[in-house]
């Protein structure tokens, strides 16, 4: 194993591996390059990596290059919404209609970290459906408020606007899961 | 169709505090009280002048242009009502109510809030006040704290969550219809726009659009892969079915939403005429859902404002003041206009662009408290509608 660890193909894997989740679905040779040197320079300290991935100026130049998977989408939904104690029936009813079944990812590999995985016609869609459904159950009070609470240096002038124009509050709180901002990571 | 014994046990308790599950036994049928109300709330400012077009008003054409219908007796044509006011094809079924006088049609109505907000108006609409955000309670569930409680809740609503106009301290059941209305034009148009930002999301939504647009065309249903009209169906049936049980509640709220027609709205096809023949299936359903209590039930159908007299840049309209409030149920006198006009010549406009709101919307609400659920009038005056003295009621709307 410590044979494996150390080997430079290792560093390079681990590097684009973490580059393609938190940076973009191509990052640039440069960035690898970068998180390489870290991995092999610290023996492979994670912490490290992590800091150094921070650090990448790519991750900020294109803050929203990558589109969330249905359970990102999920997860931080719930998150922005404060919702509690949700039956597992509904998580998991959530999941697997938007085709990523809890634990059943179809190779050992795991789901897919690109964007065009996830964002096909039919299944944005199917997001799109899901997310009116999770409005109409939970409109806020003030939604640009609330909107600017966990997306505000993200959220566009069009946004917003979309949102204040919105025919409903549970309409409103569909629009900003369904905007640009919130479907991308 | 869901049977009652189905649609009892999907009842489900509305809060914790305020709502008491409904009791599956038969429980001693309620004594004396038949009378049924129910509220539809059609969400985003539907257009009155379409669904009920003041044909006979000289100005009504030229304000309306693209989207005027065709006069009575042509090709889609409006059905006439009075030589004056007409209905959108699309509502011919509610043509039968109204000859059987059981359809009041009010227009011209107003809340009392002049904004434009349609959150800011839904709330006035539903708190009952003058002011948005007054309130933590709505109107609904302040006037049926006033009837005598019995073991099962007086209040029923109608959808995903429960809207301001039911909460509040009177206890009431939910119940969630298993549909999802499909996503009306104006909500995709919005999400169209918004990703005109993001080029790849703007593909991938103009692919999905063109391709549930080309399905329904092949298979000739609907918009998408749920029948447009599937919630209406069951959500006003089931409301219509649990309204008429003895044991079960008495007033409803019925929530509907898709009715923001700002652009390409159409005229006797598009989306504003597919909302409306929707509406007229589920008030349909609600008829045959109540069945013998229909005899005892006024149904009021009313939204947060109209639209803008003339046609938009877009053939739309926008958010507009005066708007259509229908009147309906077998405890009505119907048959006829409930309706002082204030004509659309652009002099008698309000601020130049609206329909005038000439009847203030909480006098046909006060109107169905007073007349038809005998509501005390200290208490409609003190807790339901405070400071609407000078709102005074309609009289003869209701059969008493």
């Amino acid at each position: 194993m410590r044979d494996l660890a150390a080997h430079p193909s290792t560093a390079h894997f681990i590097a684009t591996k973490l580059a393609r989740h938190f940076v973009a679905d191509e990052p640039t040779p440069e960035t690898v390059t970068r998180l390489e040197t870290v991995f092999r320079n610290t023996d492979g300290d994670l912490r490290a990596l992590t800091e150094a991935l921070i650090e990448e100026p790519e991750i900020w130049d294109a803050p929203l290059s990558k589109f969330k998977t249905p359970n990102d989408l999920l997860i931080s939904s719930f998150r922005a919404l404060n919702a509690k104690n949700l039956p597992n029936k509904a998580i998991v009813s959530a999941l697997s209609l938007m085709n990523q079944y809890p634990f059943m990812a179809p190779s050992p590999a795991g789901w897919s970290d690109q964007t065009a995985d996830w964002m096909a016609p039919e299944s944005l869609m199917t997001r799109i459906e899901w997310i009116r459904a999770v409005g109409k159950r939970a409109p806020v009070p003030n939604p640009l408020e609330w909107a600017d609470s966990f997306m505000g240096p993200v959220l566009s002038d069009e946004t917003k606007q979309t949102i204040s124009q919105a025919e409903s509050r549970s309409e409103a709180v569909a629009l900003v899961f369904s905007s640009p901002e919130f479907q991308r990571k | 169709m869901p049977t009652r014994r189905h649609l009892l046990k999907c009842l489900v308790a509305g809060t914790a505090t305020a709502a008491a599950p409904i009791s599956l036994a038969r429980v001693q049928a309620a004594p004396a009280d038949e009378k049924r109300l129910v509220v539809v709330l059609l969400r985003g400012g539907m257009d009155g002048l379409a669904a009920v077009p003041p044909y006979g008003d000289a100005a009504y054409r030229r304000q309306r242009g693209d989207l005027a219908l065709p006069a009575p007796g042509q090709d889609g044509g409006v059905i006439d009502l009075d030589g004056f006011f007409g209905l959108h094809p699309s509502l011919e079924a509610l043509h039968a109510f109204y000859k059987r006088d059981e359809l009041a049609v009010a227009h011209a109505v107003g809340i009392p809030y002049r904004g434009r907000s349609h959150f800011d108006a839904q709330n006035v609409l539903e708190n009952g006040t003058m002011t948005p955000h007054s309130t933590a309670d709505g109107w609904l569930n302040r006037a049926i704290a006033a009837l005598a409680q019995h073991d099962t809740p007086i209040g029923l609503s109608v959808g995903a969550n429960v809207p301001l106009i039911m909460r509040g301290d009177a206890r009431y059941t939910t119940y969630a219809p298993q549909v999802l209305p499909v996503a009306g034009a104006d909500f995709l148009n919005r999400i169209e726009a918004m990703y005109q930002q993001d080029p790849v999301l703007a593909k991938t939504f103009a692919e999905a659009q063109r391709s549930r647009a080309m399905k329904a065309e092949v298979l000739g249903s609907g918009r998408g892969r749920i029948g447009a009209d599937a919630y209406y169906k069951e959500a006003f049936g089931a409301a219509g079915k649990l309204l008429a049980d003895p044991a079960g509640p008495r007033v409803a709220i019925l929530d509907t939403d898709g009715w923001d027609t700002h652009a390409y709205q159409g005229t006797t096809a598009g989306p504003l005429a597919s909302q409306l023949a929707n509406l007229a299936v589920g008030l349909e359903q609600l008829h045959d859902g109540l069945a013998t209590t229909w005899r005892y039930s006024v149904v009021l159908v009313v939204t947060e404002f109209g639209r803008t007299a003339a046609i938009n840049g877009s053939n739309g309209t926008d958010h507009g003041t005066g708007a259509l409030a229908l009147v309906l149920g077998g405890a009505v006198r119907g048959g006829r206009m409930a309706t002082s006009w204030p004509g659309l010549a652009t002099g008698h406009l309000f601020e130049g662009r609206d329909l005038a709101p000439a009847t203030d919307i909480r006098a046909i609400f006060k109107t169905a408290l007073r007349d038809h659920l005998k509501l005390p009038e200290r208490h409609i005056e003190e807790h339901v509608f405070p400071n609407s003295r000078s709102v005074a009621g309609l009289s003869g709307l209701i059969r008493t």
